[in-house]
């Protein structure tokens, strides 16, 4: 089975753009659920679904899909192809444009198909990432009557330690049918324990589903690359894809696995003499940072046993000291203060509590 | 047999030096009944096999920010606890510089699992720099379990410490087209590529909506 899923990644990293390193995620989850679907009976649901992701410097490209028994003996299908592109533009903004089609059939019904692209413009500032989208597409589910399908939306994410919550406002049109979706989301990873959640509530056309809705997914990672999965809750109905809502509880077992496709040494990092974009020079005794110019800039760190010791400024607004050993590689602090004031974190360096009430540069030295 | 007597007597001579060295410090630093407190938090680590040198580093770093003695002494303390749990994390052993690393890691919220993790994968490496990359991205705003997913990534992948430490670079200037972007994009992070393939934010996998469940 490896082998083939091998065969199959070499096959799917062969077509795409050669690159520094890129790197393939496969997974398989089998679960069972207890489900009620909007207009259905009650039902136990057997599922198997496998996906695969690939991920490169610019663009992401994913596929997956579901095969489901149900408890009647009907089976139902899902497959779903997902891509997106992006660079960032400049300082905390980027674009990316991602796109999905998916194909979802049931017994031997009509397959309903459908296809989105959503351009989308990202403020990522920190732990902070704030967007704002749009989207273009057409479904052939019977439902909407009508197969053009747009979107505008926008959302919110703050990064904590262990937790991430968001916010996503989005306004959809499918068909003749308009509705507005405010979810509010959670992800969470502490230990071998993950947790996602979602919580939302719908205005307009709520296509026969419920108008507000809750879930869940806890995961425990088991041993190396198996998690146990649980999930319940409820969600709504999906217009564009054709998928009814449901209220469901079920637990499974998920396995993954990531692969390093493509591997080439990476460039090594190119020094600038006096326009470096580094802070330590290769000699690892010499250190630049910049501050206002023709100031008084001193620096003190571990490594300088916290006292201070005066930097040269080697060009307008850059400043330099050299050291009369080589620091030692691993993590840093560093502190620098202009003209006498208060020590504070050179500005290329990420900032950190020091624990005595203020806070100290964090400094990496390979 | 003579040879080891002096190996060992050099080597005892060379701690008895090095603690010299690491009191002289402090007391030229602090009063007589702060050095006394840091002294014995710093023997205990000592005899409890733990480094002393961020001990002494932190106490310093205190003195010349103008910290309070009694906030100094307990910071050192706090700090002696927490290298003891990194060594823990760590397997039970670890260079000053690893369990600085390792601490400032936790610190972050790095799980204790993930030290354990890079020590398997680097049993004959050091693990100093991917544990101090996985603190600072974190200080740099990235999840702490993303972190930790992208450095075992690229730990697992093989990658040197100075790939690794381009890692953190590449979220601080768009700009920067080094080895950290390339980096940061192999291990997955959302900075320098497309968010929507299940990141952290304007995914298109919605949370709960599992494939589990078509239609009855």
């Amino acid at each position: 089975m490896r082998r083939y899923i091998g065969v199959a990644l070499a096959i799917l990293a062969s077509g795409l753009p050669a690159r520094a390193t890129a790197q393939a995620l496969a997974t398989l989850d089998a679960n069972v659920a207890g489900a009620t679907y909007d207009q259905y009976l009650p039902s136990a649901v057997y599922t198997v679904a496998p996906a695969l992701s690939y991920a490169g410097d610019a663009y992401r490209v994913g596929l997956d899909g579901a095969f489901s028994a149900f408890q009647t003996g009907h089976t139902s299908g899902v497959g779903e192809f997902q891509g997106a592109v992006g660079t960032r533009i400049y300082g905390p903004l980027r674009w990316e444009l991602s796109g999905d089609g998916s194909a979802l059939w049931y017994r031997a019904n009509p397959a309903v198909w459908s296809g989105v692209l959503t351009p989308s413009i990202h403020a990522d500032h920190g732990p902070l990432d704030a967007w704002v989208n749009g989207a273009l597409g057409s479904t052939n589910n019977d439902l909407v009557v009508g197969s053009f399908v747009d979107r505008v939306g926008g959302g919110v994410a703050y990064a904590l330690p262990h937790i991430t919550p968001s916010m996503t406002v989005q306004t959809t049109r499918a068909g003749i049918y308009h509705y507005t979706d405010v979810e509010g989301g959670i992800q969470g990873e502490v230990g071998r324990f993950g947790v996602t959640s979602t919580v939302g509530t719908r205005t307009g056309v709520l296509g026969g589903g419920v108008a507000t809705w809750f879930n869940a997914e806890v995961r425990f990672l088991l041993v190396d690359r198996v998690s146990l999965v649980f999930s319940g809750g409820s969600y709504p109905v999906d217009l564009v894809h054709g998928a009814p809502g449901a209220h469901f509880i079920g637990g499974g077992i998920r396995v993954s696995q990531a692969f390093l496709t493509h591997k080439r040494a990476m460039p090594a990092v190119r020094y600038d003499p006096l326009n470096a974009t580094t802070e330590v020079m290769p000699d690892a005794r010499t250190l630049r940072f910049a501050a206002p110019p023709s100031a008084h800039v001193e620096l003190m760190a571990d490594f300088t046993d916290w006292k201070a010791v005066a930097m040269t400024e080697v060009q307008p607004g850059r400043y330099q000291i050299t050291l009369p050993d080589a620091i030692r590689s691993g993590l840093h602090r560093v502190n620098i203060r202009v003209d006498h004031g208060e020590w504070r974190v050179p500005a290329e360096l990420p900032s950190v509590v020091d624990d005595l009430g203020g806070t100290v540069g964090s400094l990496v030295v390979p | 047999m003579k040879y080891a007597v002096v190996v060992l007597g050099l080597a005892v001579v060379t701690v008895r030096v090095d603690a010299q060295a690491t009191d002289d410090r402090l007391r030229d630093a602090f009063d007589a009944q702060t050095y006394a407190s840091l002294h014995a938090v710093v023997d205990s680590a000592r005899a409890a096999g733990l480094p002393a040198e961020p001990l002494v580093d932190k106490a310093l770093e205190g003195a010349a920010k103008h910290a309070s003695t009694d906030r100094i002494v307990a910071v050192v303390r706090d700090l002696s606890a927490r290298l003891a749990d990194a060594r823990s994390a760590l397997g039970g052993s670890g260079t000053s510089e690893e369990l600085s690393a390792g601490t400032a890691a936790l610190r972050a919220g790095i799980a204790p699992t993930t030290l354990a993790e890079l020590r398997r994968l680097r049993h004959n490496e050091q693990v100093t720099i991917p544990l101090a990359v996985a603190a600072e991205l974190v200080a740099r705003g990235v999840r702490p379990d993303s972190a930790s997913q992208q450095v075992l990534r690229l730990a697992a992948a093989g990658a040197r410490d100075v790939e690794l430490a381009a890692l953190p670079r590449s979220l601080a200037s768009p700009s920067v087209a080094t080895a950290g972007a390339s980096a940061a994009a192999a291990a997955g992070l959302t900075t320098p590529g497309p968010a929507s393939l299940g990141a952290k934010s304007g995914g298109n996998v919605q949370a709960g909506k599992s494939r589990s469940h078509q239609r009855p």
